[in-house]
């Protein structure tokens, strides 16, 4: 009788304890799904593909001697990398037993210099137009003292390469790209350079100051400022010492300047009435120092404001390096194009060895030849700055 | 002069000589067992002279004593709790009376109070109303009595921790809520700052426990603002009636799976000593301790502030902001910043390639890392009773409780040293009662996470130092090393977090207990802004009376009139009301009118109450409720009621004044906020999804809120009294719903939010209904099912109510209450499950999952002792589950009890 009636009570126990069982799966804190995560490409990085190639033997013993060869290895990461080849850095003095003995802070810095992070430019994406585009590599130095405004930041200053592209090549600044778009790895791109691009250290105003070939354009810059408050700036010495700032200067010699002046205090002194040659023999001494930028006697012809004029046409507002002039001449805004809108500029052409531009002719309004850019001791014509890059030519370029 | 004298001397002896003369003083003393099982002897048993106020309860051993002047012959009534009434005749003076009484199948005998003030059989109540007695809390699975609530149909409880739960009828579940009123001994249990009631934490003793009456719906008419959504009144045992020392020992395990922490142990001892001194004094002392490691809050799923959603992420990104992580709640935009480096050669870049805001949270900390909730909970309370005549008692008691809890309301609050104290005065005779008493807060060493949290990562690096830090960081990992954007966030942290203290260390220590003892707002030396801790001692008096004026209207009708009077005096020393000069005082008072009549025969029975309310800051409100109860057949009743409730603005509603998430204000309702943050003067805007919208929102005057229902129910017995069914639906509407709106000051630069209250203009419209089954199956077999359903609609996209409950929930129980030799076996099994529901707190809302719960035990009861032997668990399956956004998962928590002199 008993298990009879309790039957039923035994029913009810199995059947909820099998809904239980069915039912009772409780969910807590379950995860949010999110957007799948790309998928990472671990065995192609730039590293291990520059690793495997043999023209770039050099380049992976200097990475993996300074470590970077792990940031390039990152497979989430871009990059563009400018990679000299065996070929390069042996061109560029730089053979593996050089490598290995350069200190390793240093060989970072210009490894670093070859590297744009955050971004995979393919050659085909290298613009052909100037102005160039400003990529900053992954070389910064310090700002600090340079840039007072930001000093509670202290944002370091980008060492910037100018990647460009004409019908007959590409460049990396005034390095020709040899082999565009060599390495395509799952983390960026690699092209083949020419030679090592070396990072510059100094800004404008120190590399000019360190060639004694300037001393008159200083003083010329000098005179040009000296109605404008000290570190003013829209002076000249501020542009030049910016290091934020990205320029071409076409830079006179001491003998340029000398050979401009002295005809032309010669004409000053003649038309007050000194006979010729006395004015010729006067104009030569007043011209043989930089001094003559501040002689009282010549304070009304060498003012500010002529020297002003003058300078701003020798200085052009983007940073223009041999390679990116056309070999047949032509027109380039300067400075002066800011205060007289249409005035023609500059006619520039450049000529080519190989990839390489080893010269450069520039061209004023008032000049009745071309200035002949002199070359560097490496066969380049442009000379590197931090910000920005000059020629050292032969002529004063006159505006009218 | 001397006349009066004599006349009175006069009047004086003929009482005594009459006295005397019918004075044939006798005795009856009996004992009282069970007819059946082990034929146990049955303590509080009430033993009644019939037709008059004298009577007594068995003691502890069953047995009883009366001593009168009776006149024989006369008649006993012999009414124990579970058992049939039986009335027994007794011709003369005996000291041996031995009486049997049966234990009672029949289901819906109970008698219950609360319903209408008067004592009524459940059956017969004109409105929904649910009871759980002494001997039901004893054979229930659940390891507290709070628990056994969330048995009853209708019923959401929030579990914010082991000893912190708020149960619920309605909707708007919460750990504060202000729409259900839980009333213990006749006293208010909603703390009256922190607003929430504090029933689980002070509230009774286990076993001082005599029985919980449950009102779902509107209640206000009889107990006053507050209850809208429903009202749990708590009974402690008189020292009269149950006498002795009892005690009980429970001892568990929780954490069996070691998923959330280690395995550890629960303990909760009990213990009660009552006695009665004479036939007019008695007292009773209670206490509790629990203790145990809390369950834990490890919720670190990324929370979406301004969408109010959880999304996919964690610390990887640079906004997150874990629900349970605590220091990383305030969305800094770092975009301005790069700015700084656009004109920089190298960089423009990269500053056009970012988007127009990039936000970035500072680096939080987990529960686990900042708490460690070992809570404890000790109570200690007791009364002192005192017959001065048959018909009038007086009665002094008091409860106090002190613990340590976590509990999730406008924000995560760790409870250290939480003191709470109630204390009463209250004289009860037949027909009247009057009442005074007082809650007196004290939120002791408590303090607020995440605001602790945020002002500790300020304290070790200020945000002003870090963002910079981690900005030229994310910078060079993107232009030196190459990084993509989610890689740099990731080392800018990193780089940013050097130094970053570590939990557990000595330095964490130092600087997380010196900021979370500051308190808010209060800024020191080396915490310029402020801390975390609050500090809130705020008092509740009230006073409260009634009468029933039937024995003078009983021709007419049954009329009962009462009244009360509470004054809230705020005090929080500004830390979380706006009452940095001194401490705020609300006044309110109300009074109440029951008139109840029979017709046709007892057939319709209908009642109507009405009750004026009135609070300082608000004008008075009417609230009339009109109920009927209909006799279909015999135990067989159909009630309909129409009930109106509101409830005044709680005291935060009101005045609080509280820095929320890292960058919220809460705000009261009071003119004074509107003045001091000048919100009509420099306007505030809506806010959409975290952003402003051009929407101006004007601040006006709130008002209460009110709710007018509707509600059928049927209870009944059926098939030969087995089975009772009791049902109802509802319907009800909101007037000047009682909400918060975020909005946003000055948001061109200052972009200042603040939470304000508002009523909203929508007619909320809400309706549910319940079932329950209970069948009675031989062999003290019992089967139990409910079905209940909640919902609010009508609302407007975007509105935030704060319902948070399921549409529906069921609850099915097994249990047997004697098997075995000599029935000692007794066993139950419950299973509940609800729907899966969106929860709205101002921490923190999202969809909660559906839950499963299974709960059981097994008890042996040693009759000698009266004592009963437990194994059980709460959740045996061990399935965790969360009750609100920011909780903790509670699992399983299985014990064993002893309790001695408990039935």
């Amino acid at each position: 009788m008993k298990k009879i009636i309790l039957k039923p009570a035994k029913a009810a126990i199995i059947l909820l304890s099998s809904a239980v069982l069915f039912f009772a799966c409780n969910k807590v804190y379950e995860p949010i799904a999110g957007p799948t995560p790309p998928v990472v490409d671990a065995a192609n990085t730039l590293t291990k593909k520059i690793a495997s190639n043999t023209n770039y033997s050099i380049l992976n013993a200097a990475l993996t001697r300074t470590g970077l060869n792990a940031v390039l290895d990152q497979p989430n990461a871009n990059f563009t990398v400018f990679a000299p080849s065996d070929a390069a850095f042996t061109a560029s003095g730089l053979s593996l037993a050089v490598v290995n003995g350069l200190p390793v802070a240093q060989l970072t810095a210009v490894l670093m210099h070859h590297v744009i992070p955050n971004e995979q430019i393919t050659a085909a994406a290298i613009p052909t137009t100037f102005p160039n585009v400003q990529k900053g590599t992954a070389l910064s130095i310090s700002s600090i003292n340079l840039v007072p405004a930001l000093s509670s930041t202290a944002i370091p200053i980008k060492m910037t390469i100018y990647p460009s592209r004409r019908a007959a090549g590409a460049w990396a600044n005034n390095i020709p790209v040899g082999a565009p778009d060599a390495i395509i790895a799952s983390n960026g791109v690699a092209h083949g350079v020419a030679a090592v691009i070396a990072p510059p250290s100094q800004i404008l105003v120190q590399a000019l100051s360190a060639d004694a070939d300037f001393t008159y354009l200083l003083a010329a810059v000098a005179k040009a400022d000296s109605d404008l408050p000290a570190n003013s700036t829209t002076s000249f010495q501020y542009a030049l010492s910016q290091p934020l700032a990205s320029l071409t200067v076409f830079a006179p010699t001491n003998t340029a300047f000398r050979n401009l002046l002295i005809p032309a205090i010669t004409q000053v002194l003649v038309s007050n009435g000194v006979p010729p040659v006395t004015a010729l023999a006067q104009a030569t001494s007043l011209a043989s120092t930089p001094g003559v930028f501040t002689n009282p006697a010549l304070a009304t012809v060498l003012t500010p404001t002529f020297l002003k004029g003058v300078l701003a046409y020798h200085v052009m507002g983007q940073r223009a390096f041999a390679p990116n002039f056309p070999t047949t001449a032509a027109n380039f805004p300067t400075l002066l194009n800011g205060v007289i809108a249409n005035h023609p500029g500059l006619s520039v052409n450049s000529s080519f060895t190989g990839p390489f531009a080893t010269g450069l002719n520039v061209k004023g309004i008032g000049n009745l030849t071309a200035a002949t850019a002199a070359p560097t001791t490496t066969g380049a014509v442009d000379r590197q700055a931090v910000n920005g890059v000059f020629y050292k030519i032969d002529q004063v370029l006159l505006p009218q | 002069m001397r006349k009066s004298i004599r006349l009175l001397a006069g009047w004086l002896l003929a009482v005594l000589l009459t006295t005397s003369a019918s004075a044939q003083v006798s005795s009856i003393k009996g004992k009282i067992n069970a007819a059946d099982g082990a034929k146990e002897s049955l303590a509080a048993v009430s033993v009644m002279v019939k037709g008059t106020t004298t009577g007594t309860y068995t003691d502890k051993n069953g047995e009883f004593s009366l001593t009168g002047n009776f006149k024989y012959p006369l008649t006993l009534v012999i009414t124990g709790v579970g058992y049939e009434t039986k009335e027994v005749n007794v011709d003369a003076a005996t000291q041996s009376l031995a009486i049997d009484i049966k234990s009672s199948a029949v289901l819906g005998q109970e008698i219950v109070i609360s319903a209408t003030r008067v004592a009524t059989r459940i059956l017969e109540s004109p409105v929904s109303i649910e009871r759980v007695n002494a001997a039901a809390i004893q054979n229930a699975p659940a390891s507290s009595y709070y628990d056994v609530v969330t048995n009853m149909k209708g019923v959401d409880m929030m579990a914010s921790s082991l000893t912190f739960k708020t149960p619920t009828t309605r909707g708007f579940l919460g750990s504060g809520n202000t729409r259900f009123n839980q009333i213990v001994d006749g006293m208010d249990n909603q703390a009256p700052g922190l607003n929430f009631s504090v029933g689980s934490i002070i509230g009774l003793s286990e076993l001082d426990v005599d029985n919980m009456e449950l009102l779902p719906g509107a209640s206000s008419a009889l107990y006053g603002p507050g209850g809208m959504n429903g009202t749990l009144l708590i009974n402690s045992k008189s020292p009269f009636k149950h006498q002795g020392l009892s005690f009980h020992i429970k001892q568990g395990l929780m954490h069996t799976d070691e998923r959330f922490r280690d395995a550890s142990p629960y303990f909760n001892w009990g213990v009660r000593w009552a006695e009665k001194i004479s036939e007019k004094l008695a007292f009773k002392i209670t206490s509790e301790l629990v203790q145990a490691k809390d369950w834990r809050a490890a919720d670190y799923r990324n929370y979406n502030r301004a969408t109010r959603e959880l999304i996919a992420g964690d610390r990887n990104l640079p906004n997150y902001d874990g629900v349970n992580v605590y220091g990383d709640e305030n969305q800094i935009n770092i975009r301005p910043i790069f700015n700084n480096f656009s004109a920089i050669p190298g960089y423009q870049t990269l500053v056009q390639s970012l988007p127009s805001q990039m936000f970035v949270t500072r680096t939080g900390y987990r529960e686990d890392q900042l708490i460690d909730p070992n809570t404890i909970n000790f109570k200690i309370g007791g009364s002192l009773n005192y017959k001065i005549t048959n018909k009038l008692e007086a009665v002094l008691s008091g409860f106090w409780g002190t613990g340590n809890t976590v509990y999730t309301g406008s924000d995560r609050y760790s409870l250290v040293n939480l003191r709470m104290g109630q204390y009463k005065l209250e004289l009860n005779s037949k027909n009247w009662f009057v009442r005074a008493y007082t809650t007196q807060e004290n939120s002791g060493d408590s303090y607020n996470l995440t605001a602790t949290t945020s002002l500790f990562n300020e304290a070790w690096k200020p945000s002003q130092q870090w963002v910079p830090e981690y900005v030229a960081s994310y910078v060079n990992n993107r232009l030196t090393l190459g990084m993509n954007d989610a890689q740099a966030h990731i080392a800018a942290r990193t780089f940013a977090d050097q130094g970053r203290p570590m939990p557990g260390t000595t330095q964490f220590n130092t600087l997380y207990n010196f900021i979370k003892d500051i308190p808010i707002g209060k800024a020191q030396a080396g915490a310029p802004l402020g801390g975390g801790r609050f500090l809130d001692k705020t008092d509740l008096y009230a006073v409260e009376g009634q009468y029933n004026l039937t024995h003078l209207t009983k021709d007419f009708a049954e009329v009962l009139i009462g009244g009360n009077y509470r004054r809230f005096v705020l005090n929080s020393q500004g830390t979380l009301f706006a009452d940095s000069t001194g401490p705020i005082g609300i006044q309110e008072y109300g009074g109440y009118v029951q008139v109840s009549k029979s017709l046709f025969e007892d057939l319709v029975k209908i009642t109507v109450s009405g009750r004026y309310d009135k609070n300082q800051n608000f004008k008075g409100r009417f609230t009339p409720r009109a109920t009927a109860v209909v006799k279909v057949a015999k135990n067989n009743n159909i009630r309909l009621s129409y009930q109106t409730a509101y409830r005044f603005p709680s005291t935060q509603q009101q005045w609080i004044n509280l820095l929320v998430g890292g960058s919220l204000q809460l705000i009261g309702g009071n003119q004074g906020f509107r003045d001091f943050y000048n919100l009509n003067g420099n306007p505030v805007y809506e806010v959409v999804n975290g952003l402003p919208t051009s929407n101006v929102v004007t601040v006006t005057d709130f008002k209460p809120e009110a709710v007018t229902s509707y509600e059928i129910g049927y209870k009944g017995l059926n098939f030969k009294d087995k089975l009772l069914i009791d049902a109802y639906a509802y319907y009800g509407q909101y007037q000047d719903f009682l909400t918060r709106q975020v909005v946003m000051q000055n948001p061109a630069t200052t972009r200042k939010l603040f939470s304000i209250p508002i009523n909203s203009s929508e007619k909320i419209k809400t309706f549910g209904f319940g079932i329950g089954l209970d069948y009675r199956l031989p062999y003290n077999f019992s089967i139990g099912a409910n079905l209940s359903s909640d919902e609010l609609r009508d609302v407007p996209p975007g509105f935030q109510t704060f319902f948070s409950t399921p549409k529906y929930r069921t609850n099915v129980t097994l249990a047997n209450s004697g098997f075995g030799k000599n029935k000692r076996y007794g066993f139950s099994v419950v299973y509940r499950w609800m729907d899966a529901f969106l929860y709205e707190g101002d921490f923190a809302s999202f969809t909660l999952p559906a839950i499963h719960t299974v709960d059981a035990q097994v008890s042996y009861k040693l009759p000698k002792t009266r004592s009963i032997i437990k194994i059980g668990g709460n959740n045996i399956l061990n399935q965790y589950y969360i009750q609100g956004a920011g909780n903790p998962a509670i699992g399983g928590l299985y014990y064993v009890s002893y309790a001695h002199n408990v039935f």
